[in-house]
């Protein structure tokens, strides 16, 4: 695919493996995603995966569906998932999409 | 053992000619099933609502707005699912009562409105109990409109009106139907398989049509509908955009097949994968419309 629309940062500390996404994610960006939960699933002493979403502009219903998949994985292998930030127009989509707090922060903003 | 017998989906339509006689059938309708301690739900207009609730009453008895219920007519079955779903398991049997058709609906609006009346058929065909009464106004309503009442609901009843029988559900058909071209002056982009492209000329086409304020909510929907096009459509396809009166249609085409006509009407289970794009789009606009034949589909949509 030419144009990147999607990037994604990984910072470690400790047992946490934070990803940030940052920019689009459409179905595009679901092979990306899935990547780095590969990664985070293989290195070493990793026993959570936080999603900080505070600089994703878009999400569809692709990403939407990446983002159930990651945490469907991710928590199959007994390592906590949650989504830490939110832009409120993903917020928004997330909603609209049906997804209730499924994916939402249990605390937003914290 | 023997399965209990199961009521199974009743779908009615009601013919009336007045505001006495809509009270009357309506009040019958909500009395009889509150005397046997079943659950009521009544989506009409607010004056209707108003009127009815005068009468009957209860904590068996809720009422929802058409306007914001059905103004897209297909949010409405996941309405009366949702509503169905709350009652079920609890040996209870729900009752409706729908008026989603109203002499002020747009002639696209009155050909989806019908085609939601079909799809009724088939969504519920195999709950274990709904009785579902749709009133509809014969001397506002267009001849036409009633005879196709006749051909959705497999119960008719009220003021006599001319129509043939009911149809049955051919789910394919529903599909068939054609639409009416787009005028000359639209403006297209052909996409695939990059689907950014084709979210920013929404974004860009909203604007320079006067609708900045929808315009997020259009590269949603072109999204949503590319993406399909991108999986299921041949890999890409065509997207249209125009300005229709006060609203804002927009078109997809691509060469693939659409075969389920509930597509976009079941609300996602929680947890859910995959699904989530027509249902999006359905959220976002006041009427979609599919199409699909053997040569392709096309999804148009109508932004207000």
């Amino acid at each position: 695919m030419s144009e990147q629309v999607l990037t994604t940062v990984v910072r470690r500390a400790g047992g946490s493996f934070r990803l940030a996404l940052a920019g689009e994610l459409d179905l595009h960006g679901v092979d990306q995603l899935a990547a780095r939960v590969v990664e985070a699933l293989t290195a070493e002493g990793v026993d959570r995966v936080e999603v900080d979403l505070s600089d994703l502009h878009f999400i569809d219903s692709s990403g939407i569906q990446a983002l159930l998949r990651a945490q469907a994985q991710v928590r199959k292998a007994q390592v906590g998932f949650r989504v830490v930030e939110i832009s409120r127009a993903v917020e928004r989509v997330m909603k609209l999409a049906g997804l209730g707090d499924t994916l939402l922060p249990a605390d937003p903003g914290s | 053992m023997t399965p209990p017998v199961k009521a199974g989906f009743r779908h009615e339509a009601f013919f009336y000619a007045d505001d006495a006689a809509f009270l009357r059938g309506t009040t019958d309708f909500v009395r009889r099933a509150v005397g046997r301690g079943e659950p009521v739900l009544a989506v009409l207009d607010a004056r209707k609502i108003e009127a009815l609730r005068g009468l009957v009453g209860g904590e068996l008895v809720e009422f929802a707005d058409m306007a914001a219920v059905g103004a897209n007519p297909a949010r409405i079955i996941p309405a009366w699912q949702a509503f169905v779903d709350r009652h079920a398991g609890r040996g209870r049997h729900p009752h409706g009562i729908g008026e989603p058709i109203w002499a002020g609906r747009s002639p696209d609006e009155l050909v989806e409105c019908r085609q939601h009346e079909a799809l009724l058929n088939l969504a519920f065909a195999y709950a274990d109990a709904f009785t579902l009464l749709c009133p509809y106004d014969t001397a506002t309503l267009d001849p036409a409109v009633l005879a196709g009442a006749h051909g959705t609901h497999p119960h008719v009843s009220g003021a006599p009106s001319d129509g043939d029988g009911y149809d049955g559900v051919d789910a394919a058909a529903l599909l068939r139907e054609p639409l009416p071209d787009p005028p000359a002056d639209v403006v297209t982009l052909a996409f695939g398989p990059e689907l950014t492209p084709a979210r920013h000329f929404a974004m860009r086409t909203a604007r320079a049509l006067g609708f900045a304020a929808r315009a997020d909510d259009l590269a949603l929907i072109v999204g949503e509908l590319a993406t399909n096009s991108v999986r299921y459509g041949g890999g890409g396809g065509v997207l249209a955009l125009w300005r229709d009166g006060d609203a804002l249609r927009c078109e997809v085409r691509d060469t693939g097949t659409i075969a389920d006509p509930l597509v976009g009407r079941r609300r996602p289970a929680n947890g859910q994968i995959g699904g989530r794009g027509l249902w999006v789009v359905n959220q976002l606009s006041q009427l979609v419309q599919i199409r699909s034949t053997a040569k392709g589909s096309r999804v148009r949509v109508l932004l207000g």
